[in-house]
């Protein structure tokens, strides 16, 4: 494991520019000169209200987002020293999962076969240990081998986001970046999907950045958390700090 | 209280014609339930536990190949089951309204958010245009948009769009408000002022409310008395802290015990298995499979209901 943290940014900044139809032009600062760091195999929670730049920093830290201005670091390295092919190797180390995995999956595939894509994509093995490989990664997310064959739609939504969670783990990652994952999920499928990525922690090492509006989860999911709000970052720091010692009812 | 509640379903078993041909879904399975007039219940479960289906059948709005297969579902004492659609949708956005999870899908996109208000009021009352835009425009302005009647839906937020449907579903002074997670799609600060507004209405105005949930945090906000929906069937009901507080069912107990914080990085005690879905109803508790507690004849019988404490009701053999 790395000293230090595992990503970090500087100053980052996001300016979304918009043209009218009318000929006006107006910019939104989706993010604000944010700077924070996530230590290798921590979970840092993003925080904050819709619009906040929650997901902008998730796609900062995927590099599906230029910055305006400020720097992405992976593993200590700027990311903008990295050449085209340098990105193409380093993105897949960082998987980006959204909300709705319905609409990240391919409904012409089957289970096995989208969980193999991303062996594909790398040229891993042949076909039969591909195979393997995907029988592999349903089991550690607790897909049974049985639905290998089964198309997306026929499964449930805790499933559904079991399968992305496989499909992610084929390329390797160093971090997950959960862009509101849990959100949609009931609460006994939540727990499990949290319990799941807990263990994955321990045996990938895995750093996660988990953007979310549940504050609950958030406490007890976190490391550290960071509150965004309007492209700023507010706060930053241990759970109980920033989300205080939270209970309910 | 009044003696006599405003909605009470007895007994109601709802079905669908499963797509594959095969035998039917059982959605709702015998489920029965009382609403005092200006009395809010919550319904807990989750996703395909029967909350939404119980919710479409009491305003007679099942999809194609769902059907109300047994039961009785009264509304001030008149009968819906087998209702004629003229009077059911004289009574839907009358007397009884609905608030779907998703504002955007429930407003046209192309008409301005006013006009749809007094659409709604003017399918139920012979007032003159005016007075339907003045009726309107003070509801925009008590779920807080005043001012806003000539914004098009994409011009608000999902919260905004949210009051908007709120304000259609009070248009005509319900005496019931079926809400279906109103609040499932919109961020903390948002579902919290949507909530304290639905509170504010409801004292305003004394309606009672069915909302239905699968998050407890919410229904800890709203309800009165809690219903926690088990596949299809009543697992446990009781005032609303009480059931937080001390949940006797096994699956409610599971339920709230997902939510309890376990410290950073530690793992939640969670549910195993997930909820069935019924095709053929047998005999014994739905959630046997996945209770720690089983016993033999929970494979075998179906729990009747006991009251064990003052006000519950629970569907186990361990009370």
């Amino acid at each position: 494991m790395t000293q230090g943290p595992f990503l970090r940014v500087q100053d980052l900044t996001v300016v979304y520019r918009r043209g009218s139809i009318l000929g006006g032009r107006s910019a939104v600062r989706a993010l604000d000169a944010v700077s924070l760091e996530v230590a290798a195999g921590s979970i840092l929670a993003v925080v904050g209200e819709s619009g906040g730049g929650k997901s902008t920093l998730a796609r900062c830290l995927a590099l599906l987002e230029e910055p305006t201005a400020g720097e992405v670091f992976v593993d200590g390295r700027p990311v903008s020293e990295l050449d085209a092919r340098g990105r193409r190797e380093l993105r897949p180390r960082l998987q980006l999962l959204f909300q709705d995995p319905a609409s990240a999956l391919n409904p012409r595939f089957t289970v096995a076969d989208s969980v193999a894509e991303p062996l594909v994509v790398r040229r891993w093995g042949d076909r039969v240990r591909r195979r393997a490989r995907a029988l592999e990664l349903m089991d550690e997310v607790g897909l049974e081998a049985s639905l290998a064959e089964r198309g997306p739609l026929a499964l449930s939504g805790g499933q559904k986001q079991r399968l992305v969670l496989a499909r992610a783990l084929a390329a390797e990652p160093r971090a997950l970046l959960l862009d509101e994952a849990l959100t949609g999920l009931d609460l006994s499928l939540q727990a499990q999907v949290v319990n799941l990525l807990l263990r994955l922690r321990e045996c990938h090492g895995l750093t996660y950045v988990l953007v979310t509006h549940d504050l609950r989860l958030a406490a007890h999911l976190a490391d550290r958390v960071a509150v965004l709000d309007h492209g700023r970052l507010t706060e930053c720091g241990l759970p109980g700090e920033i989300l205080g010692a939270r209970s309910w009812p | 209280m009044a003696s006599e509640p405003l909605v009470a379903v007895r007994d109601l078993t709802v079905r669908y014609a499963a797509g594959d041909g095969g035998a039917p879904v059982t959605a709702v399975d015998g489920l029965s339930l009382a609403i005092a007039p200006g009395e809010a219940l919550g319904v807990l479960g989750e996703s395909g536990c029967g909350k939404t289906s119980l919710a479409l059948a009491i305003l007679g709005l099942l999809p194609p190949g769902g059907v109300i297969a047994g039961g009785s579902i009264r509304f001030r004492g008149v009968e819906l089951v087998g209702l004629g659609q003229r009077r059911l949708r004289r009574l839907r956005g009358a007397e009884v309204s609905l608030v779907f999870q998703e504002p955007a899908l429930a407003l046209h996109p192309t008409r301005r958010v006013g006009e749809q208000v007094v659409e709604v009021i003017r399918a139920h009352r012979r007032w003159r245009a005016r007075r339907c835009r003045a009726a309107a425009e003070e509801l925009l302005a008590e779920v807080g948009l005043a001012g806003l009647g000539h914004a098009y839906p994409h011009q608000l937020s999902g919260g905004q769009r949210q009051r908007v449907v709120i304000a259609q579903a009070l248009s005509c002074r319900p005496s019931l408000v079926i809400a279906d997670e109103p609040t499932a799609a919109l961020d903390a600060t948002t579902e919290r002022q949507v909530l304290d507004l639905l509170n504010g209405l409801r004292e305003r105005f004394g309606v009672a409310f069915l909302y239905i949930s699968h998050d407890p945090r919410v229904l800890a906000e709203i309800a009165d008395r809690l219903l926690v929906m088990y596949a299809g069937r009543a697992a446990e009901e009781g005032p609303r802290e009480d059931v937080l507080r001390e949940p006797l069912h096994p699956y409610a107990e599971g339920l709230l015990a997902c939510m309890t914080p376990a410290g950073p990085g530690r793992e939640l005690r969670a549910l195993p298995g997930r909820a069935p879905v019924v095709r053929v109803p047998a005999p014994g508790c739905r959630f046997a499979p996945r209770c720690p507690y089983r016993m033999e004849r929970c494979e075998v019988r179906d729990p009747v209901a006991t009251a064990p404490r003052q006000g519950r009701r629970v569907h186990c053999f361990r009370y």
